[in-house]
């Protein structure tokens, strides 16, 4: 599989896209994947169960996706065109279809790339949604929950006390003393300069020498 | 703490800036105070909702230990162009100005490189705006924040 065609998949609209509107087991899918990927060998296998020379007869169709035997993932509807028909998967079932051994050759997909490939895309979301289907079908591959968690929202912490006040000083002390300065960092706090150097790492150091009870702003100077 | 719709919406405020101290901003951004990490100071971010990524520049990084261990190699576009670098997952808190709430700490996702200017700053959407709910009054340069 390559990674144009998941990253496609995983950017398409979420509305079904069926050429016809009487397929209601379709509705169930979310994420598409086409004819093309479901034969895909990378994915299943190379099992032959969804070969277009394997389809289940049309009297069988009718009967709605209820009555699919155990095990076929996808409801097929007689009156579409197999070519046409994308298929729709949510995460649940997703990891459902992965544990019925469907994507046996997961370890064959290179998740890590195609997930680098959508974050450099500016395709954050689906990376993220990427991120935990290959969680699901990968198992406990550390490297998979770490991007995982990258791609995570915010976990919060704490709550704590105030501890910052109005800079308007420190700002204004900044702006009057930017010829001063020029390639440094400067720590500022209300009583006005607490240290400057060339480096964060010496600014940092004589801060925590000079005044260990302040909280400097700290400002570095093109 | 503001409240919508009756119930508390956000818990904490600071002032923000709205020009760096060097001035060359064209416009007025919103600047606020942001604690990376442990460190003993305050710094400023620009706060950017339609940048996609958090940055910190490299000698914070580095100050936090972030920018010389592992961890996952990315290529982002950024307003400077493509970089390469690393997301890392830090501690960083919003502090609230005494009489403005409480301070919000937090994990968040943060891009480090060395390929970056030197004290410029970015608060994005991914792995940090994200997660937080904030408001802004900017006729008193006002930036309030909570937690969900």
């Amino acid at each position: 599989m390559s990674g144009e065609n998941v990253i496609g998949a995983l950017n398409e609209p979420v509305a079904p896209r069926l050429e016809s509107t009487s397929s209601l087991s379709s509705l169930r899918y979310r994420h598409s994947i086409s004819d093309q990927r479901l034969s895909s060998p990378a994915i299943f296998g190379g099992e032959r169960a969804h070969h277009l020379s394997r389809r289940r007869p049309k009297r069988y169709m009718a009967q709605g996706p209820s009555s699919m035997p155990e095990g076929h993932p996808f409801p097929i509807d007689a009156d579409l065109s197999w070519r046409r028909i994308r298929y729709r998967i949510s995460l649940e079932e997703a990891a459902v279809h992965t544990r019925r051994g469907i994507l046996q050759h997961v370890g064959e997909i290179p998740f890590v790339a195609l997930i680098d490939a959508l974050i450099e895309r500016d395709q954050v979301k689906a990376a993220e949604h990427l991120a935990e289907i290959a969680v699901a079908a990968s198992g406990e591959n550390p490297r998979l929950i770490a991007l995982r968690e990258l791609l995570s929202p915010p976990k919060l912490l704490s709550h704590g006390p105030a501890v910052e006040q109005d800079r308007r000083f420190e700002t204004e002390w900044l702006k009057a003393h930017r010829e001063d300065y020029r390639g440094q960092w400067v720590a500022v706090s209300e009583r006005g300069l607490v240290a400057h150097a060339r480096t964060l790492g010496d600014l940092l150091a004589a801060v925590g020498t000079v005044r260990r009870l302040e909280r400097p702003l700290i400002y570095r100077f093109d | 703490m503001l409240h919508l719709a009756g119930e508390v919406f956000t818990k904490g405020g600071s002032r923000f800036e709205d020009t760096l101290p060097e001035g060359g901003e064209g416009s007025a951004k919103i600047f606020v105070k942001v604690i990376p990490g442990d460190l003993p100071v305050t710094i400023f971010a620009q706060l950017d909702t339609g940048a996609p990524w958090s940055i910190f520049d490299p000698e914070i990084a580095h100050a936090l230990g972030v920018l010389d261990t592992e961890g996952e190699h990315v290529r982002i576009a950024t307003r400077l162009g493509d970089k390469e670098g690393k997301l890392v997952r830090i501690r960083v808190t919003l502090p609230a100005d005494v009489g403005l709430g409480v301070s919000l700490g937090f994990e968040a996702t943060v891009f480090v490189t060395t390929d970056w200017p030197i004290g410029r700053n970015f608060i994005g959407y991914c792995g940090f705006v994200q997660g937080i709910r904030i408001a802004l009054d900017p006729q008193n340069n006002v930036f309030y924040f909570g937690s969900y």
